[in-house]
């Protein structure tokens, strides 16, 4: 007798109607419910919490597998378990320890769960011994230090979908190690692993989402510019705090969440910001800002790689190749330039791909070459790169080298390309623009920072915002030769410890351990016009996240050097990794989460089914036999407003809202010209009132989701004579969603039609309206044709 | 039937197969008998069918992706949606997708169209008055003609006399 409690499990009434529809009509098969992220920014801190739920439909106990991405510079602090009211906090172990303790828990019944990481941004939990019935939850913590912009904008990027990772080499001769539904290969040992199957077009997994971001900030300083690229949002503003969530329920976990804001102006300057530690040590950042540009640029060699591979597809290639037009546009004639575009080949509009002088004929022929690309075939990203860098002179005194790529960055032997730039180093600088709506940032920051370059990541919605900067921003750096003054920090804390350049526009973060009795740090280095030297005096914060960032950092640097070790060296190295992953607590590869519910055996947990979730395929991917998923990208402006949480307002407070939005954002917001699309608009009003007048019978959520619609589009600058016209429609769509459904006038309506058209279209086309007037490059500009 | 262990070819071939003794490979014409490999690789990656087994770098199939890719087909020719086969089939034992198979639905045949009877009576010369049998509003058929002549005598009279205005 184990003296344990067993858990009686009902089994009447747990089977179901075989080829019919489990536990009801539109009841989800898949054990993950729900998902609740919970993000707290301080400064460029941002603190996670991550809740995923768990159910089981299913007659015998479950083991259930969901592959999850997470922001790439996260680390994971923390892991925990809830069962009912029982809170199970989770261990920091050696890898295979962890699989194995979890392993033996799963084996002896208990409820057990394991937290595995796969790549920087990719994760797989494992929680095994749901009974059937059960729901248990699964919580952890990140913090992550946010990437920053010159001009003080800060972006907080939630990735909520894997993308789809191309995956090169021949099967290997072995089990698989994962769940997925790729065989590991030669180039991707553990590609089973990383990819999970994918939901069919048209099935909600009833995955309900919910997502708040909380933006501490001084209480009389706002945040401007805030902007969400992908989602509908709704702000709560108080002193000192603004609350942003999701405006719409029903989301899907399809694309990243991303949030823009910039820092108010005082706050956008140098930072040594110090913490401390339980043993008195002090964990630091240090924020780095360009000068500004002065100085001649040297003619340039670039040459451009842009990924044309079958994940491009659709909007991805058209923002890729308007990107790649941009910077055609940018060159000076003295520049010279090589355009390549690849799959399992690479292209070029010549016949043998040379650097050729940046010549309008030449710079016409590139964009000529990018507006014809679509996509196809796979990433063979590694050939292709070699390819492009063979172009690059390696003698060419006063000439500066630049290998641009341009992709999603989806390839699943990351570390193969990545291995192969750090044996062959070459003279060009490597800059990556990522054009995805859920894009493997973390892979296309490592290969700019091997690469001595910077990385860019834009949505595909958004790219025009973009162009420009990218423009300016791709090119030679403004300071090189970062070095520290010794003594300020401690010997060998540094990270990354290649000291990074830095370059127009994008901010840097150096992590290090400041030494005690230090106050400030000093640096010195090479800029344009001759020496460049920097003092920043230490500020104390109370922030424990710290110590967990500064290991983080530390711990990519030491991947780094693991990729490329052998022997000794590789173990030493793999061993100094799990030491600072459990003395700071952080997640890294070579360790794993885990816990095991050790009071309770589940009864039947010989009969445990093993559940991969299928995860949605990515918005705006395109894939074959129907599987398309275009989800439209809508680039909306928000306003500080009122709490507006589930509620949304009456209708006569939106102009007094309005007017109170316009002064919290303490600055105005371009006026919208009475273009095109709001004449389209009217239209539709025009084709649709009387319908919506009669009191259509949609159903609620569609009805609520048109109406969050409305409101997100009332919040923005535009024509009084517009803005009456929305305001009717909204009082319409208020008073039928207060009637019970069962009394709403009869009506025939398609709502799909309604909803999936003109609206949504509308919207869009309102928010690049404003795009347009905020200017771009003229190679831009020749692109509005392109079928968006 | 015995442990099966083929390539693709071979297992497209067996499916085939099933599907005739089960008799639903012409149930429809939207449903290739056999999927060819783009169509197992695009099952596999929904998770529908199991990965292959990789032995000496040849894929190896077996019984299981057999069973679901009958299952996965004669789902489709009872007219389902990929989705909605993704439901069903998500987490299946396989006790339970055997059982799935042996107890799926019969084709979704579209209902015959109920036969209708109408009658028809003469209510002058070139009028007919077309009642359906049982639909109608309740009146004995003849009562109904009787009626109807009288309101449209009513009708053509009021023509005649103010040309369509009636006081």
């Amino acid at each position: 007798m184990t003296g344990l409690p067993m858990l009686e499990v009902d089994d009447a009434g747990a089977t179901r109607g075989l080829g019919e529809l489990r536990a009801g009509a539109g009841a989800s098969p898949f054990p993950l419910c729900a998902v609740d992220l919970k993000a707290r920014v301080a400064g460029l801190v941002a603190e996670v919490e991550l809740c995923q739920r768990f159910a089981n439909p299913f007659p015998d106990p479950v083991e259930a597998v969901y592959v999850f991405p997470l922001a790439g510079d996260a680390a994971v602090t923390s892991f925990e378990l809830r069962v009912g009211e029982r809170r199970l906090a989770g261990e920091l172990a050696e890898r295979a320890e962890a699989r194995r303790t979890y392993e033996e828990g799963l084996e002896a019944g208990h409820r057990a769960a394991l937290l595995e990481q796969e790549r920087d941004d990719l994760f797989t939990l494992q929680v095994g011994n749901v009974a059937p019935g059960e729901e248990v939850e699964v919580r952890l913590t990140t913090a992550e230090i946010l990437p920053y912009r010159a001009d003080g904008t800060a972006e907080l990027r939630l990735p909520l979908v894997a993308g789809i990772r191309y995956v090169p080499g021949a099967p290997l001769d072995r089990d698989d190690c994962g769940d997925g539904v790729e065989p590991d290969t030669d180039e991707v040992p553990d590609a089973s692993r990383i990819t999970p199957p994918r939901l069919a077009a048209g099935l909600d997994p009833g995955v309900g989402l919910s997502l708040s971001v909380e933006l501490l900030h001084g209480a009389g300083e706002g945040l401007a510019g805030l902007a969400c690229s992908q989602h509908a949002i709704c702000l709560a503003a108080a002193p000192g705090r603004t609350t942003v969530e999701l405006a719409r329920g029903g989301e899907r976990l399809d694309r990243d969440f991303v949030l823009r804001w910039r820092l108010a102006g005082a706050t956008v300057r140098p930072l040594l910001l110090a913490g401390r530690g339980p043993e008195g040590e002090r964990p630091a950042v240090l924020t780095l800002l360009p000068p500004p540009e002065t100085g001649h640029r040297r003619p340039r060699d670039v040459v451009f790689l842009v990924d044309r591979s079958g994940s491009m597809s659709g909007s991805k290639m058209i923002a890729a190749a308007r990107a790649g037009a941009a910077l055609l546009a940018s060159l000076a004639a003295t520049d010279r330039f090589a355009l390549l575009a690849f799959d399992n080949e690479v292209e070029s509009p010549d016949t043998s791909p040379a650097l050729h002088a940046a010549t309008p004929e030449a710079v016409a022929r590139g964009e000529r070459f990018l507006r014809k690309l679509e996509g196809r075939g796979g990433t063979e990203l590694l050939p292709a790169l070699k390819a492009a860098l063979r172009l690059v002179p390696t003698d060419d005194e006063g000439r500066d080298a630049l290998l641009v790529l341009l992709t999603d960055g989806e390839v699943a032997n990351d570390g193969a390309v990545l291995a192969h730039l750090q044996r062959h180093p070459s003279p060009a600088r490597i800059f990556t623009v990522g054009v995805d709506t859920a894009v493997n940032r973390p892979f296309l920051e490592r290969l700019a920072r091997l690469g001595r370059g910077s990385c860019r990541c834009v949505e595909p919605g958004a790219i025009d915002r973009a162009l420009g900067e990218l423009a300016r921003e791709i090119g030679t750096p403004l300071v090189e030769g970062l070095a520290l003054a010794d003594g300020a920090a401690l010997p060998g804390t540094v990270a990354p410890e290649h000291l990074p350049d830095l370059f127009a526009g994008q901010a840097a973060h150096l992590f290090l351990a400041l030494a005690p009795e230090a106050s400030a740090v000093a640096l010195t280095g090479r800029g344009r016009d001759g020496a460049w030297a920097l003092t920043v005096p230490a500020e104390e914060l109370d922030l424990p996240a710290l110590g967990a960032l500064w290991a983080r950092a530390r711990v990519r640097d030491l991947e780094d050097r693991f990729r490329l070790a052998e022997g000794e060296q590789r173990t030493a190295l793999r061993e100094e990794i799990v030491a600072l992953s459990c003395r700071h607590r952080i997640l890294t590869r070579f360790t794993a989460w885990v816990l095991v519910d050790r009071e309770e055996i589940v009864a039947g947990h010989e009969r445990r089914r093993r559940l991969v979730q299928p995860v949605e395929v990515p918005a705006e991917w395109e894939e074959g036999d129907g599987q398309a998923m275009a989800v439209p990208c809508c680039s909306y402006a928000a306003f500080s407003m009122p709490r507006i949480a589930r509620r949304i307002p009456r209708m006569d407070r939106l102009p007094a809202l309005r007017a109170k939005a316009r002064e919290a954002s303490g600055e105005a917001e371009p006026a919208l010209k009475l273009s095109r699309v709001l004449l389209d608009l009217r239209r539709w009003l025009e084709a649709n009132r009387p319908r919506l007048a009669a009191g259509a019978r949609l159903p609620t959520r569609q009805l609520a989701r048109l109406r969050d619609d409305l409101l997100t589009v009332l919040q923005r600058e535009m024509p009084d004579e517009v803005l009456d016209e929305l305001e009717r429609l909204f009082e319409a769509l208020e008073a039928l969603l207060d009637a019970p459904p069962r009394e709403r006038p009869l009506h025939a309506i398609q709502v799909e039609g309604l909803l999936a058209g003109p609206f949504v279209r509308l919207l869009i086309a309102l928010a690049e309206g404003e795009d347009e007037g905020k200017g771009g490059t003229a190679g831009a500009d020749r692109f509005w044709e392109a079928p968006v | 039937m015995n442990e099966l262990r083929c390539d693709l070819g071979a297992l497209s071939a067996a499916v085939e197969r099933e599907l005739a003794r089960l008799g639903v490979a012409q149930a429809d014409g939207r449903v290739a008998a056999a999927p060819d490999a783009r169509a197992v690789r695009f099952y596999q990656g929904l998770g529908l069918v199991d990965r292959p087994a990789i032995r000496g770098r040849r894929a190896v199939y077996g019984e299981r992706q057999l069973r679901q890719l009958v299952a996965i087909k004669l789902l489709q020719s009872r007219g389902l949606a990929l989705a909605e086969i993704q439901r069903r089939l998500y987490g299946l034992s396989p006790a339970e997708l055997e059982q799935l198979i042996a107890t799926a639905p019969p084709p979704e045949k579209a209902p015959p169209p109920a036969a209708v009877s109408w009658s028809e009576v003469l209510l002058a010369p070139g009028v007919r008055l077309a009642i359906e049998a049982g639909a109608g509003p309740g009146l004995d058929p003849e009562e109904l003609a009787e009626r109807a002549r009288a309101a449209l005598a009513a009708l053509l009279l009021t023509e005649g006399d103010d040309g369509g205005r009636s006081a």
